[in-house]
Protein backbone atom coordinates (compact mmCIF):
# COMPACT_ATOMS: atom_id res chain seq x y z
CA UNK A 1 0.00 0.00 0.00
CA UNK A 2 3.00 2.50 1.32
CA UNK A 3 4.80 1.29 -2.12
CA UNK A 4 1.47 2.03 -4.29
CA UNK A 5 1.19 5.75 -2.49
CA UNK A 6 5.25 6.24 -3.21
CA UNK A 7 5.01 5.41 -6.85
CA UNK A 8 1.53 7.47 -7.55
CA UNK A 9 3.45 10.46 -5.36
CA UNK A 10 6.19 10.06 -7.75
CA UNK A 11 3.74 9.83 -10.82
CA UNK A 12 2.20 13.28 -10.00
CA UNK A 13 5.07 15.10 -8.88
CA UNK A 14 7.18 14.16 -12.42
CA UNK A 15 3.81 15.14 -14.71
CA UNK A 16 2.96 18.30 -12.56
CA UNK A 17 5.73 20.46 -14.34
CA UNK A 18 4.82 19.71 -17.31
CA UNK A 19 0.77 19.89 -16.79
CA UNK A 20 1.31 23.28 -15.35
CA UNK A 21 3.52 24.10 -18.89
CA UNK A 22 0.24 22.67 -20.96
CA UNK A 23 -1.86 24.80 -18.78
CA UNK A 24 0.15 28.02 -19.06
CA UNK A 25 0.52 27.30 -23.14
CA UNK A 26 -3.22 26.45 -23.41
CA UNK A 27 -4.56 29.87 -21.33
CA UNK A 28 -2.77 32.09 -23.84
CA UNK A 29 -4.64 33.93 -26.51
CA UNK A 30 -1.64 34.77 -28.78
CA UNK A 31 -3.12 34.62 -32.62
CA UNK A 32 0.86 35.06 -34.07
CA UNK A 33 3.86 34.42 -31.48
CA UNK A 34 6.16 36.68 -33.98
CA UNK A 35 3.80 39.51 -33.74
CA UNK A 36 3.94 39.14 -30.01
CA UNK A 37 7.63 38.46 -29.65
CA UNK A 38 9.03 41.16 -31.51
CA UNK A 39 6.04 43.56 -31.35
CA UNK A 40 5.45 46.58 -29.30
CA UNK A 41 3.17 47.03 -26.64
CA UNK A 42 0.09 49.26 -27.18
CA UNK A 43 -2.54 50.44 -25.16
CA UNK A 44 -0.40 50.81 -22.04
CA UNK A 45 0.46 47.57 -22.42
CA UNK A 46 -2.25 45.72 -22.05
CA UNK A 47 -2.09 44.84 -26.02
CA UNK A 48 0.39 44.19 -28.49
CA UNK A 49 4.23 42.72 -28.53
CA UNK A 50 6.78 42.38 -26.05
CA UNK A 51 10.25 43.22 -27.71
CA UNK A 52 11.25 46.00 -25.80
CA UNK A 53 10.57 43.70 -21.88
CA UNK A 54 12.58 40.65 -23.55
CA UNK A 55 15.68 43.26 -24.72
CA UNK A 56 15.44 44.84 -21.33
CA UNK A 57 15.64 41.81 -19.45
CA UNK A 58 18.73 40.91 -21.06
CA UNK A 59 20.04 44.52 -21.04
CA UNK A 60 19.76 44.75 -17.48
CA UNK A 61 20.88 40.71 -16.41
CA UNK A 62 24.17 40.46 -18.49
CA UNK A 63 25.45 43.21 -16.98
CA UNK A 64 24.47 41.89 -13.89
CA UNK A 65 26.02 38.68 -14.23
CA UNK A 66 29.56 40.19 -16.03
CA UNK A 67 30.01 42.45 -12.84
CA UNK A 68 28.81 39.32 -9.92
CA UNK A 69 31.16 37.00 -11.61
CA UNK A 70 33.61 40.02 -11.81
CA UNK A 71 33.76 39.94 -7.74
CA UNK A 72 32.49 36.55 -6.99
CA UNK A 73 35.39 34.73 -8.59
CA UNK A 74 37.97 37.10 -6.75
CA UNK A 75 36.04 36.38 -4.15
CA UNK A 76 35.60 32.89 -3.75
CA UNK A 77 40.05 32.66 -4.30
CA UNK A 78 40.38 35.18 -1.77
CA UNK A 79 38.20 32.73 0.55
CA UNK A 80 39.99 29.66 -0.49
CA UNK A 81 43.25 30.98 -0.41
CA UNK A 82 43.37 33.25 3.09
CA UNK A 83 45.25 30.65 5.55
CA UNK A 84 42.66 31.22 8.04
CA UNK A 85 39.32 31.05 5.90
CA UNK A 86 37.69 33.96 7.44
CA UNK A 87 34.83 32.96 9.03
CA UNK A 88 33.52 36.50 9.01
CA UNK A 89 33.74 36.55 5.10
CA UNK A 90 32.19 33.21 4.24
CA UNK A 91 29.22 34.37 6.99
CA UNK A 92 28.73 37.28 4.93
CA UNK A 93 28.61 35.62 1.93
CA UNK A 94 26.41 32.87 3.01
CA UNK A 95 24.42 35.71 4.59
CA UNK A 96 23.84 37.93 0.67
CA UNK A 97 23.32 34.78 -0.17
CA UNK A 98 19.98 33.94 2.14
CA UNK A 99 18.70 37.40 2.05
CA UNK A 100 15.25 37.67 0.52
CA UNK A 101 15.04 38.57 -3.41
CA UNK A 102 12.88 41.55 -1.85
CA UNK A 103 14.79 42.26 0.96
CA UNK A 104 18.09 43.05 -1.83
CA UNK A 105 15.68 45.40 -3.73
CA UNK A 106 14.15 47.44 -0.88
CA UNK A 107 17.96 47.67 0.59
CA UNK A 108 19.03 48.32 -3.20
CA UNK A 109 16.90 50.85 -3.73
CA UNK A 110 17.80 52.55 -0.60
CA UNK A 111 21.30 52.37 -1.10
CA UNK A 112 21.98 52.50 -4.83
CA UNK A 113 18.67 54.77 -5.78
CA UNK A 114 18.81 57.06 -2.17
CA UNK A 115 21.88 57.19 -0.66
CA UNK A 116 23.88 57.01 -4.24
CA UNK A 117 21.41 59.17 -6.02
CA UNK A 118 20.10 56.55 -9.38
CA UNK A 119 16.89 56.70 -8.69
CA UNK A 120 14.98 54.23 -10.05
CA UNK A 121 16.24 53.28 -12.74
CA UNK A 122 18.48 50.41 -14.82
CA UNK A 123 21.47 51.32 -13.28
CA UNK A 124 20.14 50.69 -9.74
CA UNK A 125 18.48 47.40 -10.77
CA UNK A 126 21.58 46.32 -12.07
CA UNK A 127 23.88 46.92 -9.76
CA UNK A 128 21.12 45.21 -7.02
CA UNK A 129 20.72 42.40 -9.29
CA UNK A 130 24.70 42.11 -9.06
CA UNK A 131 24.56 42.38 -4.96
CA UNK A 132 21.99 39.39 -4.85
CA UNK A 133 23.36 37.22 -7.55
CA UNK A 134 26.79 37.59 -6.48
CA UNK A 135 27.10 36.00 -3.00
CA UNK A 136 25.42 33.08 -4.66
CA UNK A 137 27.88 32.68 -7.41
CA UNK A 138 30.42 32.97 -4.97
CA UNK A 139 29.51 30.22 -2.43
CA UNK A 140 28.92 28.17 -5.51
CA UNK A 141 32.46 28.87 -6.79
CA UNK A 142 34.04 28.36 -3.18
CA UNK A 143 32.58 24.80 -3.31
CA UNK A 144 33.49 24.25 -6.78
CA UNK A 145 37.04 25.48 -6.17
CA UNK A 146 37.33 23.31 -3.06
CA UNK A 147 36.28 20.21 -4.87
CA UNK A 148 39.55 20.81 -7.23
CA UNK A 149 42.05 22.50 -4.48
CA UNK A 150 42.04 18.58 -2.67
CA UNK A 151 43.10 17.45 -5.75
CA UNK A 152 45.27 19.87 -7.70
CA UNK A 153 47.05 21.98 -5.32
CA UNK A 154 49.73 19.73 -4.40
CA UNK A 155 50.44 19.12 -8.08
CA UNK A 156 50.56 22.90 -8.09
CA UNK A 157 53.47 22.75 -5.26
CA UNK A 158 55.17 19.49 -6.87
CA UNK A 159 55.88 21.58 -9.92
CA UNK A 160 57.55 24.34 -7.88
CA UNK A 161 54.54 26.79 -8.76
CA UNK A 162 53.88 29.87 -6.09
CA UNK A 163 50.32 29.22 -4.36
CA UNK A 164 48.70 32.03 -6.55
CA UNK A 165 49.99 30.55 -9.69
CA UNK A 166 48.86 27.14 -8.71
CA UNK A 167 45.23 29.00 -8.24
CA UNK A 168 45.34 30.83 -11.58
CA UNK A 169 47.22 28.89 -13.58
CA UNK A 170 45.73 25.04 -12.94
CA UNK A 171 43.46 25.17 -10.19
CA UNK A 172 40.67 27.52 -11.81
CA UNK A 173 40.80 26.24 -15.21
CA UNK A 174 39.98 23.64 -14.06
CA UNK A 175 37.01 24.06 -12.23
CA UNK A 176 35.97 26.64 -15.04
CA UNK A 177 32.42 24.11 -16.13
CA UNK A 178 31.54 23.91 -12.77
CA UNK A 179 31.71 27.66 -12.46
CA UNK A 180 30.31 27.41 -15.78
CA UNK A 181 26.97 26.16 -14.38
CA UNK A 182 26.82 28.04 -11.46
CA UNK A 183 26.78 31.01 -14.23
CA UNK A 184 24.21 29.65 -16.12
CA UNK A 185 22.11 28.87 -12.77
CA UNK A 186 22.44 32.45 -12.01
CA UNK A 187 21.61 33.91 -15.01
CA UNK A 188 18.38 31.83 -14.94
CA UNK A 189 17.33 33.38 -11.79
CA UNK A 190 17.93 36.86 -12.44
CA UNK A 191 15.80 36.36 -15.50
CA UNK A 192 12.81 35.02 -12.95
CA UNK A 193 13.71 37.69 -10.47
CA UNK A 194 10.52 40.11 -10.21
CA UNK A 195 10.42 41.49 -6.88
CA UNK A 196 13.99 43.24 -7.07
CA UNK A 197 13.72 44.76 -10.12
CA UNK A 198 10.06 46.13 -9.29
CA UNK A 199 11.14 48.28 -6.13
CA UNK A 200 14.43 49.23 -8.38
CA UNK A 201 14.27 49.33 -12.36
CA UNK A 202 10.72 50.31 -12.03
CA UNK A 203 7.96 49.18 -14.75
CA UNK A 204 8.07 51.46 -18.52
CA UNK A 205 6.43 49.79 -21.92
CA UNK A 206 9.28 51.41 -23.78
CA UNK A 207 12.78 50.15 -24.68
CA UNK A 208 16.04 51.03 -22.56
CA UNK A 209 17.08 54.17 -23.40
CA UNK A 210 19.69 54.82 -21.10
CA UNK A 211 21.14 53.46 -17.61
CA UNK A 212 19.19 56.59 -15.70
CA UNK A 213 16.19 55.87 -16.99
CA UNK A 214 14.05 53.15 -15.82
CA UNK A 215 13.53 49.71 -17.31
CA UNK A 216 10.93 46.75 -17.35
CA UNK A 217 12.23 43.30 -17.61
CA UNK A 218 9.71 40.63 -18.69
CA UNK A 219 9.17 39.20 -15.10
CA UNK A 220 8.11 42.81 -13.86
CA UNK A 221 6.03 42.96 -16.50
CA UNK A 222 3.93 40.03 -15.58
CA UNK A 223 3.62 41.26 -11.88
CA UNK A 224 2.47 44.70 -13.11
CA UNK A 225 -0.14 43.40 -15.26
CA UNK A 226 -1.31 40.71 -12.22
CA UNK A 227 -1.09 43.73 -9.65
CA UNK A 228 -1.52 47.07 -11.25
CA UNK A 229 -3.26 46.53 -14.82
CA UNK A 230 -6.31 45.33 -14.61
CA UNK A 231 -7.67 41.99 -16.69
CA UNK A 232 -4.00 41.51 -17.64
CA UNK A 233 -4.41 37.83 -16.54
CA UNK A 234 -4.30 36.59 -20.57
CA UNK A 235 -1.63 38.67 -21.59
CA UNK A 236 0.43 37.87 -18.39
CA UNK A 237 -0.14 33.72 -19.60
CA UNK A 238 1.33 34.72 -22.72
CA UNK A 239 4.52 36.74 -21.14
CA UNK A 240 5.13 33.81 -18.81
CA UNK A 241 5.13 31.21 -21.87
CA UNK A 242 8.22 33.36 -23.23
CA UNK A 243 9.79 33.58 -19.90
CA UNK A 244 9.63 29.79 -18.57
CA UNK A 245 10.49 28.92 -22.46
CA UNK A 246 13.65 31.20 -21.74
CA UNK A 247 14.76 30.25 -18.25
CA UNK A 248 14.56 26.29 -19.20
CA UNK A 249 15.93 27.05 -22.21
CA UNK A 250 19.16 28.72 -20.28
CA UNK A 251 18.59 26.16 -17.77
CA UNK A 252 18.76 22.74 -19.96
CA UNK A 253 22.49 22.32 -20.10
CA UNK A 254 22.50 22.57 -16.16
CA UNK A 255 20.15 20.51 -16.08
CA UNK A 256 21.45 17.43 -18.13
CA UNK A 257 25.30 17.77 -16.24
CA UNK A 258 23.64 17.70 -12.65
CA UNK A 259 21.38 14.61 -13.97
CA UNK A 260 24.59 13.09 -16.14
CA UNK A 261 26.92 13.69 -12.34
CA UNK A 262 23.92 11.96 -10.53
CA UNK A 263 24.23 8.37 -12.50
CA UNK B 1 68.03 45.54 -13.18
CA UNK B 2 64.86 44.13 -11.00
CA UNK B 3 62.41 42.71 -12.98
CA UNK B 4 58.88 44.68 -12.00
CA UNK B 5 57.07 42.50 -10.08
CA UNK B 6 53.71 41.64 -11.87
CA UNK B 7 52.62 38.67 -10.50
CA UNK B 8 52.56 40.15 -7.15
CA UNK B 9 50.63 43.29 -8.41
CA UNK B 10 48.03 40.95 -10.44
CA UNK B 11 47.80 38.92 -6.65
CA UNK B 12 46.92 42.18 -4.84
CA UNK B 13 44.49 43.42 -7.41
CA UNK B 14 42.81 40.13 -6.81
CA UNK B 15 42.87 40.06 -3.45
CA UNK B 16 41.28 43.75 -3.50
CA UNK B 17 38.77 42.58 -5.81
CA UNK B 18 38.01 40.04 -3.61
CA UNK B 19 37.46 41.92 -0.75
CA UNK B 20 34.75 43.97 -2.52
CA UNK B 21 31.60 41.40 -2.41
CA UNK B 22 31.65 41.12 1.82
CA UNK B 23 32.40 44.44 1.96
CA UNK B 24 29.40 45.17 -0.58
CA UNK B 25 26.58 43.22 1.41
CA UNK B 26 27.67 44.39 4.78
CA UNK B 27 27.69 48.28 3.31
CA UNK B 28 24.68 47.62 1.55
CA UNK B 29 22.76 46.13 4.81
CA UNK B 30 24.36 48.24 7.01
CA UNK B 31 22.58 51.07 5.06
CA UNK B 32 19.11 49.30 5.62
CA UNK B 33 19.45 48.86 9.18
CA UNK B 34 20.76 52.57 9.21
CA UNK B 35 17.95 54.03 7.35
CA UNK B 36 15.30 52.19 8.70
CA UNK B 37 16.80 53.65 12.17
CA UNK B 38 16.30 57.46 10.23
CA UNK B 39 13.23 56.90 8.85
CA UNK B 40 11.55 56.05 12.50
CA UNK B 41 13.38 59.18 13.86
CA UNK B 42 11.98 61.16 11.26
CA UNK B 43 8.45 59.85 11.21
CA UNK B 44 8.38 59.85 14.83
CA UNK B 45 6.04 56.52 14.87
CA UNK B 46 7.43 52.73 16.63
CA UNK B 47 5.81 50.22 15.03
CA UNK B 48 3.98 47.98 17.44
CA UNK B 49 4.30 44.21 17.35
CA UNK B 50 0.64 44.14 18.79
CA UNK B 51 -1.51 46.92 16.59
CA UNK B 52 -2.83 45.96 12.89
CA UNK B 53 -1.54 47.10 9.57
CA UNK B 54 -4.17 48.88 8.27
CA UNK B 55 -2.32 52.00 6.23
CA UNK B 56 -5.87 53.30 5.66
CA UNK B 57 -6.76 54.35 9.18
CA UNK B 58 -2.45 55.08 9.28
CA UNK B 59 -1.76 51.97 11.50
CA UNK B 60 1.34 49.74 10.87
CA UNK B 61 1.87 47.32 13.74
CA UNK B 62 2.96 44.33 12.84
CA UNK B 63 0.16 41.66 13.94
CA UNK B 64 -1.60 40.84 10.80
CA UNK B 65 1.35 40.32 9.40
CA UNK B 66 3.17 38.11 11.45
CA UNK B 67 -0.07 36.00 12.01
CA UNK B 68 -0.15 36.08 8.57
CA UNK B 69 2.91 35.26 7.45
CA UNK B 70 3.19 32.48 10.08
CA UNK B 71 -0.05 30.81 8.92
CA UNK B 72 0.86 30.61 5.59
CA UNK B 73 4.59 29.67 5.81
CA UNK B 74 4.52 26.98 8.38
CA UNK B 75 1.94 24.80 6.87
CA UNK B 76 3.11 25.82 3.40
CA UNK B 77 6.71 24.80 4.60
CA UNK B 78 5.13 21.53 6.40
CA UNK B 79 3.30 20.26 3.10
CA UNK B 80 6.33 20.80 1.13
CA UNK B 81 8.42 19.03 3.49
CA UNK B 82 6.47 15.82 3.96
CA UNK B 83 5.96 15.99 0.07
CA UNK B 84 8.81 16.24 -0.64
CA UNK B 85 10.69 14.04 1.66
CA UNK B 86 8.26 11.45 0.49
CA UNK B 87 8.78 12.05 -3.34
CA UNK B 88 12.86 11.68 -2.68
CA UNK B 89 12.11 8.52 -0.81
CA UNK B 90 10.03 7.59 -3.79
CA UNK B 91 12.81 8.37 -6.04
CA UNK B 92 15.47 6.65 -3.95
CA UNK B 93 14.08 3.31 -3.27
CA UNK B 94 11.08 2.60 -5.61
CA UNK B 95 12.24 4.29 -8.75
CA UNK B 96 14.03 2.48 -11.40
CA UNK B 97 17.12 4.20 -13.12
CA UNK B 98 14.81 5.79 -15.85
CA UNK B 99 11.84 6.63 -13.87
CA UNK B 100 14.43 8.41 -11.54
CA UNK B 101 15.76 10.12 -14.22
CA UNK B 102 12.88 11.52 -15.83
CA UNK B 103 11.39 12.37 -12.26
CA UNK B 104 15.09 14.45 -12.01
CA UNK B 105 14.47 16.64 -14.79
CA UNK B 106 11.09 17.31 -13.77
CA UNK B 107 11.93 18.42 -10.21
CA UNK B 108 14.78 20.34 -11.72
CA UNK B 109 12.51 22.20 -14.33
CA UNK B 110 9.79 22.41 -11.74
CA UNK B 111 12.97 24.21 -9.38
CA UNK B 112 13.56 26.62 -12.06
CA UNK B 113 10.00 28.33 -12.22
CA UNK B 114 10.45 31.76 -11.71
CA UNK B 115 8.38 32.57 -8.88
CA UNK B 116 5.81 34.85 -11.04
CA UNK B 117 4.69 31.97 -13.61
CA UNK B 118 4.09 30.12 -10.10
CA UNK B 119 2.34 32.94 -8.70
CA UNK B 120 -0.20 32.93 -12.38
CA UNK B 121 -0.27 29.15 -12.47
CA UNK B 122 -1.65 29.03 -8.86
CA UNK B 123 -3.84 31.77 -9.70
CA UNK B 124 -5.19 30.39 -12.89
CA UNK B 125 -5.93 26.77 -11.30
CA UNK B 126 -6.74 27.37 -7.58
CA UNK B 127 -8.16 30.86 -6.96
CA UNK B 128 -11.71 29.58 -8.69
CA UNK B 129 -11.74 27.41 -6.27
CA UNK B 130 -10.30 28.63 -3.26
CA UNK B 131 -10.23 32.58 -4.02
CA UNK B 132 -7.89 34.52 -2.82
CA UNK B 133 -6.83 33.06 0.67
CA UNK B 134 -4.76 32.11 3.21
CA UNK B 135 -5.18 28.41 1.49
CA UNK B 136 -3.88 29.26 -1.70
CA UNK B 137 -1.10 31.36 -0.60
CA UNK B 138 -0.35 28.11 1.54
CA UNK B 139 -0.74 26.09 -1.65
CA UNK B 140 1.54 28.62 -3.60
CA UNK B 141 4.14 28.61 -1.26
CA UNK B 142 4.21 24.68 -1.44
CA UNK B 143 4.45 24.44 -5.00
CA UNK B 144 7.50 27.09 -4.94
CA UNK B 145 9.53 25.41 -2.41
CA UNK B 146 8.93 21.62 -2.89
CA UNK B 147 11.33 20.80 -6.01
CA UNK B 148 14.45 22.83 -4.48
CA UNK B 149 13.55 20.89 -1.36
CA UNK B 150 12.89 17.60 -2.74
CA UNK B 151 16.45 17.86 -4.78
CA UNK B 152 18.28 18.71 -1.78
CA UNK B 153 16.72 15.84 0.40
CA UNK B 154 17.58 13.30 -2.51
CA UNK B 155 21.15 14.74 -2.77
CA UNK B 156 21.36 14.13 1.06
CA UNK B 157 19.97 9.94 0.32
CA UNK B 158 21.94 9.78 -2.29
CA UNK B 159 25.50 10.52 -0.07
CA UNK B 160 24.45 7.95 2.38
CA UNK B 161 25.00 4.21 0.75
CA UNK B 162 22.77 2.74 -1.99
CA UNK B 163 23.85 -0.46 -1.49
CA UNK B 164 23.18 -0.85 2.31
CA UNK B 165 19.41 -0.08 1.82
CA UNK B 166 19.37 -2.55 -0.96
CA UNK B 167 20.84 -4.81 1.47
CA UNK B 168 18.25 -4.19 3.89
CA UNK B 169 15.12 -4.64 1.39
CA UNK B 170 17.14 -7.83 0.29
CA UNK B 171 17.13 -9.08 4.15
CA UNK B 172 13.64 -8.53 4.75
CA UNK B 173 12.99 -5.31 5.77
CA UNK B 174 10.05 -3.35 5.17
CA UNK B 175 10.05 0.09 3.68
CA UNK B 176 8.89 1.95 7.26
CA UNK B 177 11.76 -0.74 8.41
CA UNK B 178 14.18 0.95 6.05
CA UNK B 179 13.09 4.45 6.38
CA UNK B 180 13.10 4.14 10.40
CA UNK B 181 16.39 1.50 10.73
CA UNK B 182 18.28 2.94 7.71
CA UNK B 183 17.79 5.81 6.16
CA UNK B 184 16.54 8.29 9.29
CA UNK B 185 19.41 7.92 11.64
CA UNK B 186 22.22 9.23 9.66
CA UNK B 187 19.98 12.00 7.87
CA UNK B 188 17.55 13.60 9.99
CA UNK B 189 19.58 16.74 11.02
CA UNK B 190 20.02 17.50 7.60
CA UNK B 191 16.91 16.92 6.62
CA UNK B 192 15.75 19.08 9.66
CA UNK B 193 18.44 21.69 8.32
CA UNK B 194 16.82 21.88 4.80
CA UNK B 195 13.54 22.50 6.12
CA UNK B 196 14.46 25.32 8.23
CA UNK B 197 16.30 26.86 5.06
CA UNK B 198 13.28 26.26 3.04
CA UNK B 199 11.27 27.95 5.82
CA UNK B 200 13.43 31.08 5.27
CA UNK B 201 12.62 30.85 1.83
CA UNK B 202 8.99 30.17 2.15
CA UNK B 203 8.65 33.39 4.35
CA UNK B 204 10.95 35.48 2.00
CA UNK B 205 8.04 34.55 -0.80
CA UNK B 206 6.93 37.56 -2.27
CA UNK B 207 5.87 37.41 -6.00
CA UNK B 208 3.84 34.36 -5.63
CA UNK B 209 2.24 35.05 -2.80
CA UNK B 210 0.86 38.86 -3.90
CA UNK B 211 -0.47 37.50 -6.37
CA UNK B 212 -3.08 34.83 -4.68
CA UNK B 213 -3.36 36.27 -0.97
CA UNK B 214 -5.15 39.16 -1.55
CA UNK B 215 -3.40 41.41 0.36
CA UNK B 216 -5.50 42.65 2.71
CA UNK B 217 -6.20 40.91 6.44
CA UNK B 218 -10.41 40.81 7.41
CA UNK B 219 -10.27 38.92 10.19
CA UNK B 220 -7.74 37.68 12.99
CA UNK B 221 -6.46 35.48 13.24
CA UNK B 222 -6.91 34.62 9.14
CA UNK B 223 -9.59 31.87 8.57
CA UNK B 224 -8.71 29.40 5.61
CA UNK B 225 -10.89 31.73 3.03
CA UNK B 226 -9.59 34.49 3.92
CA UNK B 227 -7.58 36.84 2.66
CA UNK B 228 -4.00 37.72 4.18
CA UNK B 229 -1.14 39.82 3.71
CA UNK B 230 2.35 38.77 5.03
CA UNK B 231 5.28 40.27 5.96
CA UNK B 232 6.53 40.20 2.12
CA UNK B 233 3.86 41.10 0.29
CA UNK B 234 3.00 44.50 2.66
CA UNK B 235 6.56 45.45 1.45
CA UNK B 236 6.23 44.43 -2.07
CA UNK B 237 2.50 46.14 -2.04
CA UNK B 238 3.64 49.35 0.27
CA UNK B 239 7.70 50.15 -0.58
CA UNK B 240 7.01 52.00 -3.92
CA UNK B 241 3.73 54.58 -2.46
CA UNK B 242 4.81 54.50 1.15
CA UNK B 243 5.62 57.79 2.86
CA UNK B 244 6.04 59.21 6.47
CA UNK B 245 5.23 56.63 8.97
CA UNK B 246 4.18 53.68 6.20
CA UNK B 247 7.78 54.07 4.70
CA UNK B 248 9.19 53.71 8.31
CA UNK B 249 6.89 50.68 8.79
CA UNK B 250 8.02 49.17 5.34
CA UNK B 251 11.72 49.39 6.32
CA UNK B 252 11.13 48.09 9.93
CA UNK B 253 9.52 45.08 8.12
CA UNK B 254 11.73 44.56 5.65
CA UNK B 255 14.33 44.16 8.54
CA UNK B 256 12.47 41.46 10.23
CA UNK B 257 12.21 39.56 7.44
CA UNK B 258 16.35 40.01 7.04
CA UNK B 259 16.02 38.87 10.64
CA UNK B 260 13.73 35.70 10.12
CA UNK B 261 15.52 34.43 7.13
CA UNK B 262 18.83 34.79 8.64
CA UNK B 263 18.03 33.34 12.03
CA UNK B 264 16.28 30.36 9.77
CA UNK B 265 19.65 30.12 7.77
CA UNK B 266 21.94 30.18 10.81
CA UNK B 267 19.53 27.48 12.98
CA UNK B 268 19.60 25.50 9.14
CA UNK B 269 23.26 25.45 8.79
CA UNK B 270 23.66 24.39 12.51
CA UNK B 271 21.84 21.52 12.04
CA UNK B 272 23.56 20.43 8.88
CA UNK B 273 26.87 20.85 10.32
CA UNK B 274 28.85 17.75 10.23
CA UNK B 275 28.92 15.25 7.73
CA UNK B 276 26.21 12.74 6.85
CA UNK B 277 26.54 9.67 8.69
CA UNK B 278 26.60 6.15 6.91
CA UNK B 279 23.29 4.37 7.71
CA UNK B 280 23.65 2.51 11.01
CA UNK B 281 23.53 -1.05 9.85
CA UNK B 282 26.72 -0.15 7.89
CA UNK B 283 28.39 0.61 10.28
CA UNK B 284 27.71 -2.48 12.52
CA UNK B 285 27.66 -5.22 9.73
CA UNK B 286 28.76 -4.69 6.18
CA UNK B 287 31.96 -2.34 6.74
CA UNK B 288 33.98 -1.43 4.15
CA UNK B 289 36.89 -4.21 3.40
CA UNK B 290 39.06 -1.03 1.85
CA UNK B 291 38.50 1.17 4.42
CA UNK B 292 38.98 -1.14 7.43
CA UNK B 293 42.21 -2.58 5.94
CA UNK B 294 43.72 1.12 6.16
CA UNK B 295 42.52 1.64 9.22
CA UNK B 296 44.44 -1.37 10.92
CA UNK B 297 47.52 -0.25 8.73
CA UNK B 298 47.50 3.38 10.49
Amino acid sequence: MFRFFLRSLLLLVTALPWLAVAVLVNGTEVDNWIDFIFGWPRENGTEGGIFPFIVNSFAIVLPAIVLAVTIAVPSALLFQMTTARSVAMRSLIDLGASVPRLVWGVAGSLFFGSLLGLGISAATGILTLTCLLAPILASNFIDSLSVEREKYLPVGRALGLTEWQSWTCIILPVARPAMALAIQAGLAKALSDAAALYLTAGATLGILSSLDAPASTLAVQILMQLLEIGGGGKRAFAISVVLLALVILIQTPLILSRIDNRR
Amino acid sequence: MTRFPLNELKRWAGMALGAILPLAVAVVLASLVAETVATLERSDAMPSFFDRWLPSENRFGFLDLFISTGFAAVPGTMLAVIVGTLVAMAIFLEAGRREAIVAEISLYVWAGFPSVVVGILVLATMTPILGYSLATAILAIAVMVLPAYTLAVLSVFHQSDRAVCQAAIANGLTNWQLVRLVLWPGTWRHLAGLAMLTFGRAVGEATCVAIVSGGIVHTLPPGFFDTINTLSTAILRGFPVAGGAHEAAVYSASLLLLALVAASAVIGAYLRLGEIRKPLIARKNLSDPVHDSENEEA
